[in-house]
């Protein structure tokens, strides 16, 4: 099983690239794959898949429709993924990381704020990038590493939920996020043993699936405010075609700004009454997040609501408490400014998209955050319509991924997203300016050229310092990759000419390609993302993934054997009660001593002693089956239904002594159960 | 090293004749004849027709032949571009022979790289 999730060449091939031999390899193995579709969000996580050419959302192994992304080390070493991370945060502020899409492909300086407002610490790594310290685990993680665990939870679920084998995801990412922050998400792809087949924004999912029943031509409004992330997208949906005009967005913008707000007001509050600030103290801090969200969503239905945190501190006059009320007037008063923030993109996206409001045939909300009032009536205001409520804002976006998912599958034919590039693409030209090639909002796959030349007499080589980013300068943009061009013959300034072509494929892949044109001497550069990771550290980083995985894995196979040890102590000793008398003593006395070996070896926590105990027990069991009916001399209607019982699940358990890796058939074989 | 940025090329100042890469497309080809339109085709039909070949043509839908549909989509995408922007139309159709003359492939935004002396008379758009 680890095998062929490490087809994937790292230092041979650009990262990006799964090649056609590796996907061929995998169907070899698979008897049937699934390709997921996941909202990776900020605070919680959600799968989709097609089924019946619907897509589905898919229930985690809690039953939840959706998984909130957090991941816990505990103290005894444990790795929690989930509600049960999410529920023991308080009591282990320092070792919760949630939130970490807030880091992920970041640098340390462009997060400084976001940083200081999570229990954990966020450090800096020798390269500027973002790490996550870890105590409990006695490490620091990348946010790709965390992420990946979360994935690695989502798929697990899905492949247990679709009972198929799961390792093909499209994942959703804000339409804003840079070419960093889409690569690391791929990366973290990688490190759960998934391959990304594609990167969509999440409006632009979430007019997928709004859009998947709609026959007739619409101009629609996707804003979406989730956890972390704001982003706003116009697309034209006729014919199948779902074309993306604009999109726009705040990456610094979600709803956790909101929590923020009612943790700093509660604090002031408190750090005026009692002169002590609750911020610093890492638990407190996690106590008062945790009842600033419960405030917020209470708000989006209640005019006020009531904050309760006893014993939130201690100090010499003995325990502090935080009793108070909130009414929804004051939370919109200090909320202003972040609703004000989220008309900017509305108002970018439809300058963009050359359009008037009242072009705008329907707007939809999506995002956890827009359920807030205050953002639906801003909504409203700004666009003078009615935002459309059909579509669940926590589901829509994983549903919308699962349709590309199935369209990039072939399962889903007379659909096509044509998706643009959000951010324009240029490269470095004399004096630092930034010279667009490429500009935002262009449809994807897309190439275009422009001539250059050089700037100084005689300059024999170039640099090509390609960019992202709307700013006129370099310096305030983002440098996706540099690489040169020398070999070119010495002359005037502006004299000689080198042709520059950036093309971008379907996957958003930028390749960037600088012609002599004098001489036909050509050098060019694959962009992979100016990922924060370097690509021998991401492999190191799967490695360790697939470490923890077999560790999973054999976590597992020792509860499902405990299991199964338990339950057939328990069958055999029920059968003992019932039919003792038609069983031989010295059957029975044998029998007898088997389940207390075995009762031993589950004691003991003993996985192998169990299975062979078990095939011991097995096998006595039959013969005490076949004492049984025996007697009657009619084995025919009571024969397999004695013995059958535990029948199935004996060889089951032996057979997971073969160890094979086989567990597709494994599982196929308990299901029959 | 010191570091050279590459000077942006003015194009009052491009020298005539110089050499010049292998063109795009072997052939240049009319945008109208990409798009499969007439050349009087108004704005919905041309909508509906860039529709119609984005459903054919987009590499997601060729995932066995993708690098064809890549190159064809690209075609079918800057004819849209250029065809469904009423300036960008106006200028294609009045300079439609010098372009289709030259071999260079016309990409949208003005940005026509090549020789084609006309280009220069053309200010970029801002």
């Amino acid at each position: 099983m680890a095998d062929y999730r490490r087809v994937t060449p790292g230092r041979s091939q650009p990262r990006n690239l799964f090649s056609v031999g590796a996907s061929r390899m995998r169907a070899v193995n698979i008897r049937c794959e699934k390709v997921v579709g996941i909202d990776l969000g900020t605070t919680n996580s959600a799968v989709a898949a097609m089924e019946g050419g619907k897509p589905t959302i898919v229930t985690n192994a809690e039953g939840s429709r959706t998984t909130p992304s957090v991941v816990a080390f505990t103290k005894a070493g444990d790795r929690l993924v989930g509600q049960i991370a999410k529920r023991q945060g308080v009591v282990n502020p320092e070792n919760t990381f949630f939130s970490v899409k807030r880091f992920i492909g970041r640098r340390m300086d462009e997060v400084k704020e976001e940083s200081k407002q999570v229990p954990y610490q966020v450090v800096q790594d020798p390269n500027g990038n973002v790490k996550l310290d870890c105590p409990n685990a006695g490490r620091q993680f990348a946010a790709e590493e965390i992420s990946a665990q979360v994935l690695r939870k989502l798929i697990d679920d899905a492949s247990k939920f679709l009972n198929d084998k799961v390792d093909k995801a499209v994942i959703t990412v804000p339409a804003y996020f840079n070419d960093s922050q889409r690569q690391a998400t791929k990366d973290s792809g990688k490190i759960a043993g998934v391959e990304v087949l594609r990167i969509i924004n999440e409006p632009t999912a979430a007019a997928l699936a709004y859009g998947l029943d709609k026959k007739a031509n619409e101009t629609i409004l996707v804003f979406d405010l989730g956890g972390g992330t704001f982003d706003v997208s116009i697309l034209e949906v006729g014919d199948g075609v779902f074309e993306v005009l604009s999109t726009s967005g705040d990456t610094h913008l979600g709803g956790d700004d909101f929590d923020k707000r009612i943790v700093d007001l509660l604090a002031n509050e408190f750090q005026q009454a009692e002169s002590m600030d609750l911020r610093n103290d890492r638990q407190a801090l996690q106590r008062l997040t945790e009842a600033a969200e419960k405030a917020k969503i209470e708000l989006s239905t209640l005019p006020q609501t009531s904050v309760n945190l006893p014993f939130i501190t201690a100090t010499a006059d003995g325990p502090k408490h935080i009793d108070t009320n909130i009414t929804k007037a004051k939370f919109e008063d200090i909320c202003s400014d972040l609703l004000d923030r989220c008309r900017r993109p509305v108002e970018q996206a439809l300058k963009d998209a050359k359009l008037s409001l009242s072009e705008i045939d329907e707007v939809i909300l999506v995002g956890g955050s827009s359920r807030i009032p205050a953002v639906r009536d801003l909504v409203q205001s700004m666009t003078q319509k009615e935002p459309n409520v059909s579509v669940n804002p926590d589901e829509v976006v994983a549903l919308g991924a699962a349709v590309q998912a199935g369209v990039l599958a072939g399962e889903v034919s007379d659909i096509v997203l044509l998706d643009v590039t959000p951010l324009s693409l240029g490269l470095e030209t004399l004096g630092g300016v930034n010279t667009k090639l490429i500009t935002r909002n262009t449809t994807l796959p897309t190439s275009k050229s422009e001539t250059f030349s050089t700037a100084a007499d005689g300059q024999t080589s170039v640099e090509i310092n390609v960019v992202q980013g709307e700013r006129e300068f370099v310096r305030d943009c983002k440098s996706l990759g540099t690489f040169r061009l020398d070999g070119i013959p010495p002359a005037p300034r502006g004299v000689p000419q080198v042709e520059v072509k950036f093309d971008i494929d379907a996957n958003g892949i930028l390749s960037v390609t600088a012609t002599d044109k004098g001489t036909g001497r050509q050098q060019d550069i694959k962009i992979t993302g100016a990922s924060t990771l370097p690509s021998d550290e991401v492999d190191a980083m799967v490695k360790e993934a697939e470490k923890f995985a077999d560790e999973d894995k054999a976590k597992r196979d020792s509860v499902d054997t405990k299991n199964q040890a338990d339950s057939m102590v328990y069958q055999t000793e029920k059968q003992l009660k019932e039919f003792g008398e038609k069983i031989p003593d010295d059957l029975k006395g044998k029998v007898e001593a088997s389940i207390k070996v075995l009762r031993e070896s589950i004691d003991k926590d003993d996985v192998e002693g169990m299975k062979a105990n078990m095939k011991k027990l097995q096998e006595e069991a039959m013969q005490m089956g076949a004492a049984m009916y025996g007697g009657q001399g009619g084995p025919a209607p009571g024969g397999p239904e004695g013995p059958g019982g535990p029948g199935p699940q004996g060889p089951g358990g032996a057979d997971g002594k073969g160890d094979d890796d086989d567990t597709v058939v494994d599982a196929e074989f308990k299901d029959a159960n | 090293e010191r570091f050279k940025p590459l000077a942006r090329e003015s194009w009052t100042n491009s020298p005539q004749g110089g050499g010049r890469s292998t063109p795009l497309l072997p052939n240049m080809k009319c945008l109208y004849e990409v798009l499969g339109v007439a050349r009087d085709a108004d704005d919905e039909t041309i909508r509906k027709v860039y529709r119609k070949q984005a459903l054919v043509w987009h590499p997601d839908k060729n995932q066995n032949r993708k690098e064809e549909a890549e190159e064809r989509f690209k075609e079918i995408q800057n004819a849209y571009e250029i065809l469904s922007d009423k300036h960008e139309r106006a200028w294609y159709d009045n300079h439609r022979d010098a372009i289709l003359r030259s071999d260079q492939q016309y990409q949208g935004g003005g940005s026509f790289s090549g020789d084609f002396s006309g280009s220069s008379a053309r200010p970029r758009d801002v």
